[in-house]
């Protein structure tokens, strides 16, 4: 592979300044000692400033006039849970500590005595049969969920 | 951030007083949130006629929830998550209109056509074919990273906050977009590859 080939690749990834050889980047390095792959840069930036040019025009005024009416006409459409005010919370983070805080506390109401197991929101409490006795392995907790269908029994292991 | 999107950055101050229902203040908020939501709105749904419709209905959305905005982020991660959520919504109507019309293009993206600029006459063919790459070869996710990041000079952490992913994602999603157009502007400039040594 030529020098210039090589660093056509990186010219594909490359951040704008290393393209405008600003920096001390390999890229930039290259681009101040290299005329083509130079103008390889410019042709991308120039046109990626047309892309940008493009998207940021507007071809009719605003229709400010239509919108301030419509506001105070249109029915009220309600936010979703989405659009929060403060940042969006990150999910994958945030649900690793709301499983462990929720398995803290169904495993506190296990361990308390005299308390029954927890049941979801949804589940309504059996009636007759006693809930099956489980154990757990050394290390671990269960929490034992009853179902609506007394034929089924849910049984988390954390 | 660029000057151009802290230029763009629609102040607390402005908010408080439109959320008192200042008649002005509210005029002047949706006349600076406009070019901005409707850039959103092109980046998302690919046509400026759509885009225009639902610049509208997210302005007028904002108007009437700006008292469920708190504070506590910036005002331009908030508009930007009711444009997200309008043009899902959008998206399922228009779709569903299309469909009920038996518009053979429901649910497809139509890229658009430029707009003809003396200063682009030369280039028009290219930056057709790249605005075109732009919109039908990128995946959603990218074409907003690259929107936010390349062309409006947004940092990682910034763009993760509005997208709601990992900043990791979003570099990712930039390098990906970035190799795709880059790929499609250099390919139409054959002329270069026989300078290159």
């Amino acid at each position: 592979m030529t020098t210039c080939e090589r660093y056509r690749d990186a010219l594909l990834e490359a951040e704008p300044d290393d393209l405008r050889g600003i920096g001390q980047t390999d890229v930039a390095r290259h681009i101040k000692a290299c005329p083509a792959c130079a103008r390889a840069g410019e042709v991308i930036l120039e046109t990626t400033a047309s892309l940008n040019a493009y998207l940021g025009s507007e071809e009719h005024a605003p229709a400010l006039d239509a919108v301030l009416r419509r506001s105070a006409t249109a029915e009220v459409t309600p936010p979703r849970q989405t659009e929060r005010a403060g940042p969006v919370a990150s999910w994958r983070t945030n649900r690793r500590w709301v499983a462990l805080a929720a398995a803290a506390s169904i495993a506190a109401l296990l361990l308390v005595p005299g308390r029954p197991a927890p049941l979801p929101p949804t589940a309504t409490v059996a009636t007759a049969e006693p809930l099956p006795t489980v154990e757990s392995a050394p290390g671990q907790t269960v929490a034992v969920f009853e179902t609506e269908n007394p034929d089924i029994t849910v049984l988390w292991f954390f | 951030m660029t000057e151009l999107s802290q230029a763009r950055e629609i102040g607390p101050d402005l908010v408080e007083k439109a959320k008192t229902g200042d008649s002005e203040a509210l005029r002047e908020l949706a006349s600076r949130a406009y070019p901005v939501v409707r850039r959103w709105a092109l980046v998302r749904t690919g046509d400026p006629a759509d885009a225009d419709d639902l610049t509208q209905d997210v302005l007028v959305q904002v108007i009437q929830r700006l008292d469920t905005f708190h504070g506590s982020a910036r005002f331009n991660t908030w508009l930007y998550s009711v444009t997200r959520n309008a043009s899902t919504d959008w998206f399922r109507r228009s779709g569903r209109r299309r469909r009920a019309q038996g518009d053979p293009r429901s649910g497809a993206f139509l890229a658009p056509d430029p707009p003809p600029s003396p200063d682009l006459t030369s280039d028009r063919g290219l930056l057709a074919r790249v605005i075109r790459a732009f919109f039908e070869d990128l995946p959603k996710r990218q074409r907003e990273v690259f929107d936010l990041a390349e062309l409006q000079g947004l940092n990682s952490t910034e763009i993760s906050e509005r997208l709601g992913i990992e900043p990791v994602s979003v570099r990712a999603s930039l390098f990906k977009a970035r190799r795709t157009i880059r790929s499609r502007i250099l390919e139409n400039h054959p002329e270069l590859a026989e300078e290159w040594i």
